[in-house]
């Protein structure tokens, strides 16, 4: 009951310190506790000092808001992308599902306006397009691992396009962008029923016996895809000015080490899994020389 | 700026405004959280240039999952706060790295032009003083006083964020002080600086 008698006098003290009153302003109002009170504000006083003088920098807090927002301009494009399919097959079974999207496929397609969204990217007014497509796609795959390698080959798309976004100069979308190769990377293994996580402490589940067949085949369709990726951004990086460059390579490196994780984990032979990961993981990208953060 | 939306009514308009997909809402959350998280997520992480990449991965986070924030008598502040909180959790799980202070490098991280370099030396020593005697908090402390202190929450909002009654959260913030106060003051940890300040005490 003491104890928390005097856990509300010293918060009391805090509040009032943090609008403005003094250490000993705060003691005077508690002598008997003072003795036993002084270090304790003194140190609440010191805490707080030092959190004031934390700032952000302004090219910092620049930075967030533009990610910021190129995140919401992402996720306009993903709304519009989901919206579709949803009112049309929320409540009607799969089979039907699948039947309005193969209509859907052939009427779009009749028109060229799918083939023609093929290579359109984030921004462009046919990638609305194309993402309700690929949304299709994912929907119209029967099997987990036809899903898998919907997943893969989505995956590989994204390293294209981050390599156009990067070539415009419009890198906070390429960021964007590297975060959704990453997540069809995750939905590729956990279609073949692997979990993967980037926590060192939540190693990459290995998998089940079963698959074992599809396991390989997407294990190697993700080896290539992972060459090819690295190659689209290592061409690009050269290009980059200066500035940019460091972060170009940290998307090669986030990209890179999501094909990794995913290929280590489909190995399927338990142990060497986690070691492998672990070996990875601790593996340094060298930096072009001159590169700056 | 934290004038611009003050009171919980404001900030509710704002997060009604931003569920509804409205950019200058989440403009205006962004401005007014930005330094309370930034604080606390450099004070977490011991590095400016790490917590500058949270800070604006928790507004990143904010924008995918804000329509699925209800207001259940708890402020949007915890809400945000929760986010920032798992994001340091896997940042440390990922980089493999819990108790480090690395602020000593930030000086060669930072953009030179945007900040004054003498000044936020001084800041690194001190704020890796503190940080390096929050080594010997318990998680709870830690988190606790960092809510409090480095993001400036109240009681109240701490205590949401941290899933905790308030009593429990005024109780961590006194053990960790103390315990604070004692590791820092103890055995020469730290500098002169840091010497002085315990005789002074």
């Amino acid at each position: 009951m003491r104890d928390s008698y005097f856990d509300d006098i010293v918060n009391d003290c805090l509040e009032r310190m943090a609008a403005g009153e003094s250490v000993a302003d705060c003691l005077a109002r508690y002598p008997e506790q003072a003795d036993e009170l002084a270090p304790i504000l003194q140190m609440g006083q010191a805490t707080m000092d030092v959190s004031r003088t934390a700032r952000p920098s302004a090219a910092g807090r620049a930075r967030g808001m533009a990610r910021m927002q190129a995140a919401l301009e992402e996720g306009r494009h993903r709304r519009r992308r989901w919206q579709m399919p949803r009112v049309f097959w929320g409540p009607i079974s799969t089979p039907i599902a699948a039947a309005f999207a193969v209509v859907f496929l052939t009427v779009v397609a009749a028109g060229g306006t799918t083939v023609a969204s093929a290579d359109s990217i984030p921004g462009e007014p046919l990638y609305p397009v194309k993402s309700i497509r690929e949304s299709v796609e994912e929907r119209i795959a029967r099997s987990n691992e036809h899903k898998a390698q919907v997943h893969a080959r989505l995956a590989r798309e994204r390293g294209r396009e981050m390599r156009e976004l990067i070539a415009r100069g419009r890198i906070y979308e390429a960021e964007v962008v590297a975060s959704r190769l990453n997540r069809h990377l995750n939905e590729s293994a956990n279609r073949m029923g692997v979990v993967v996580s980037t926590h060192y402490i939540e190693m990459p589940r290995a998998r089940g016996q079963s698959h074992e067949a599809s396991a390989a085949a997407l294990r190697q369709k993700l080896s290539h895809d992972e060459a090819y990726v690295k190659g689209q951004l290592t061409a690009v990086a050269e290009q980059v000015p200066e500035p940019h460059k460091r972060r170009v390579w940290r998307l090669m490196q986030q990209s890179g080490l999501g094909y990794r994780v995913v290929i280590v984990a489909l190995d399927g032979s338990g142990e060497p899994t986690v070691m492998g990961y672990y070996r990875y993981y601790n593996v340094r990208v060298a930096e072009p020389a001159g590169g700056q953060r | 700026m934290q004038a611009e939306i003050q009171g919980q009514d404001n900030v509710a308009a704002l997060v009604k405004q931003a569920q509804a997909g409205g950019s200058a809402a989440f403009s205006a959350l962004y401005e007014h959280y930005y330094d309370s998280i930034y604080r606390y997520v450099s004070f977490r992480t011991g590095s400016f240039a790490d917590a500058e990449d949270i800070t604006a991965e928790v507004f990143v986070r904010m924008i995918e999952s804000i329509h699925r924030f209800k207001w259940k008598g708890y402020p949007f502040s915890s809400w945000l706060f929760r986010i920032a909180h798992n994001l340091v959790v896997d940042f440390y799980r990922k980089k493999g790295r819990r108790n480090t202070v690395p602020l000593d490098d930030a000086p060669q991280i930072v953009d030179a032009t945007s900040f004054d370099a003498d000044a936020r030396m001084d800041i690194e020593l001190s704020m890796g003083d503190v940080r390096r005697a929050m080594v010997n908090l318990t998680d709870l402390q830690r988190e606790a006083i960092t809510l409090r202190f480095a993001a400036g929450l109240s009681v109240a909002e701490t205590a949401r964020a941290m899933g905790k009654k308030d009593n429990a959260v005024k109780a961590l913030q006194h053990a960790g002080l103390k315990k604070l106060r004692r590791t820092l003051c103890s055995e020469g940890n730290g500098g002169a600086a840091v010497a002085m300040w315990c005789s002074e005490g």
